[in-house]
């Protein structure tokens, strides 16, 4: 399963790599990234035949990870990839907002890798 | 003394459920009854003197009726209707009849009819509360005048021999009485302007807390993100380690699988090293912003200090990076005046400007590597003298600044810059110096693409 991460934060790259690098190694998961939602925008157009699951940040300077769960849902035809967000402000709005919008989880920073590992093997 | 006294007097009327938080206005009814009834009782003396009975009975039933007033206050009395008791004693009892009984419009009690306009204005908040009173006394005054224009015989019914003592003593009582009325209210829209002004200072103290319980909510967020970088690849080089260790115990320890893992380590601990210092810059520059600034100020040679300034700056920078590149100028007007400023927090405020200014530069040669080699960027900083006030201009030919953004740019937290190259502290910084400390301004000028203009003005002060 590809996964793409979206977060304006070069390392996130790195941190993800690592933390994710069992599985990985095991082929389980493939990793790309982009760091803004514009690329990422262009990342889904261009790789569309291609099942991807999406963990975006929302506070992102440009598009927001919302409008960009809100492009998705616009421009990208069926099937819709399964997006889910990441946020360091947990507040009930953004978290509603995010949820409404199509998101099928929103995490919190910092995040918890095992948790995020968990819900994504349950996924696949 | 005096005014302990009168406070005292004063005191003993206020109700006592209103004794701790009695209205201004309630003070300044009473004094109005007190003060006016003194008078009305001297001229009751100066007629029982006379023997001018219609006198003594008109203003005696006026101080009678003062006293009741006074009486009534103490029982809590709502204060619009003993402001209109008081006006109705003083007006129609003791003016207009009293007026009546001393020759109407030749009486020396004419004159008095002014205070009821006065009097109405100070003790009324209402227009139509005070228009009532204004138009009494004109009727009153009117109707002096057609009666005596139309010379109907009102009786000087007092001794004329006393005429000129009454005339005094009526005069000499307005005069005293409209000046000790305006001394009361004076007092009275002096307190609250105080009051205003106190509401005033207390209005700009909760707006600076607020403004530092939005830095905080920003400092958390921004100090969190290079935090869990920082945590995160410390957890992760326990990982690394333990399957370095795994792997060096195997039979046939795989080298290169071993060397990632050394990559991988070395590489996390410079990311930790680096997000460390980026928590610990922002921590820098958010005590530079909230410190208790040093108030100490001296003279300073402005030009001198200034190109200071611009040398260190683009030494700095090119410390850093040795492709970065520029021009800079300094043009200064050699007749300028030592100027009092602080100058560290000044040198703060040239230190952040001309990064930025150099920083604009280098954003936009390295965009025109490609379209075209012709770009020469330059900072220019210039001094002058303008009306009496030092202007500063640090001006760049950078990218310029977007309209859009024009109206934030000295915010707290905001900036252009990617995540980890500014605090977003720098302007909002600059223009608290400026403007705060310095009692200057500091203003901009951009075209996008073209050039950003910053002009600090500094008034010239002992």
């Amino acid at each position: 399963m590809r996964i793409l991460v979206v977060d304006d934060e070069h390392d996130v790259s790195t941190l993800f790599l690592q933390r994710f690098r069992r599985e990985i190694r095991d082929g389980l998961f493939e990793f790309s990234f982009c760091f803004s939602g514009e690329d990422a925008l262009d990342y889904i157009k261009t790789n569309a035949q291609e099942a991807i699951l999406i963990l975006s940040d929302i506070n992102m300077p440009g598009m927001t990870g919302i409008e960009l769960l809100c492009k998705i849902n616009e421009e990208i035809p069926q099937p819709k990839p399964i997006v889910m967000m990441i946020t360091a402000y947990d507040d009930k709005s953004t978290r509603d907002q995010a949820i409404q919008n199509g998101a099928e989880e929103v995490f919190n920073k910092p995040l918890d890798f095992q948790v995020i590992k968990d819900k994504l093997l349950q996924l696949k | 003394m005096a005014s302990n006294f009168f406070i005292a007097l004063r005191n003993f009327f206020v109700p006592k459920e209103h004794v701790v938080n009695a209205s201004r206005q309630l003070h300044v009814l009473i004094y109005f009854y007190i003060l006016t009834a003194c008078f009305t009782t001297s001229f009751v003396l100066f007629y029982i003197l006379i023997q001018f009975e219609e006198g003594m009975v008109s203003l005696g039933l006026t101080t009678l009726l003062f006293f009741i007033g006074l009486i009534l206050i103490k029982q809590g009395m709502s204060l619009t209707f003993l402001s209109h008791f008081f006006l109705f004693s003083g007006a129609i009892v003791g003016i207009i009849i009293t007026t009546y009984f001393t020759g109407g419009l030749y009486s020396p009690v004419m004159p008095w009819f002014v205070a009821i306009p006065i009097a109405s204005l100070l003790l009324f908040d209402s227009m139509k509360d005070m228009m009532i009173w204004i138009v009494i006394a004109i009727i009153g005054v009117t109707a002096f005048i057609i009666l005596a224009l139309m010379k109907v015989n009102i009786a000087h019914n007092y001794n004329l021999e006393w005429k000129e003592w009454h005339f005094g003593i009526s005069y000499m009582g307005l005069t005293l009485i409209i000046f000790f009325l305006s001394f009361v209210f004076k007092r009275f829209i002096i307190e609250k302007i105080n009051q205003l002004q106190v509401a005033q200072i207390q209005l700009l103290q909760s707006e600076k807390l607020a403004s530092l319980g939005e830095l905080t909510a920003g400092i958390a967020h921004e100090i969190q993100n290079p935090l869990n970088f920082v945590n995160n690849f410390s957890e992760i080089s326990v990982e690394l380690i333990q399957d370095l260790q795994e792997e060096i115990e195997k039979q046939d320890p795989d080298k290169e699988y071993i060397n990632e893992l050394f990559l991988d380590l070395s590489q996390n601990q410079e990311k930790i090293h680096y997000h460390g210092t980026r928590a610990s810059n922002i921590v820098i520059s958010m005590l530079q912003h909230s410190r208790a600034r040093s108030d100490i100020k001296e003279y300073i040679d402005i030009n001198t200090f200034v190109g200071e300034f611009l040398r260190l700056s683009y030494h700095g920078l090119r410390a850093n990076d040795k492709s970065f590149n520029a021009e800079y100028k300094l043009i200064s007007d050699p007749n300028l005046p030592k100027i009092f400023i602080n100058s560290q927090d000044f040198g703060r405020v040239l230190l952040n400007l001309i990064n930025n200014a150099f920083y604009a530069v280098k954003e936009r040669k390295k965009i025109s590597i490609d379209a075209d080699n012709q770009y020469n960027p330059t900072v220019i900083i210039s001094t002058e003298m303008i009306e009496n006030k030092v202007v500063v201009k640090i001006k760049d030919n950078g990218v310029g600044i977007p309209e859009s953004i024009k109206a934030k740019i000295f915010q707290p937290f905001f900036t252009t810059k990617p995540t980890g190259h500014g605090t977003g502290l720098g302007l909002s910084l600059s223009y608290d110096i400026i403007t705060n400390g310095h009692g200057g301004t500091i203003d901009v000028v951009s075209q996008e693409g073209e050039y950003t203009e910053i002009v600090i003005t500094l008034p010239l002060t002992k």
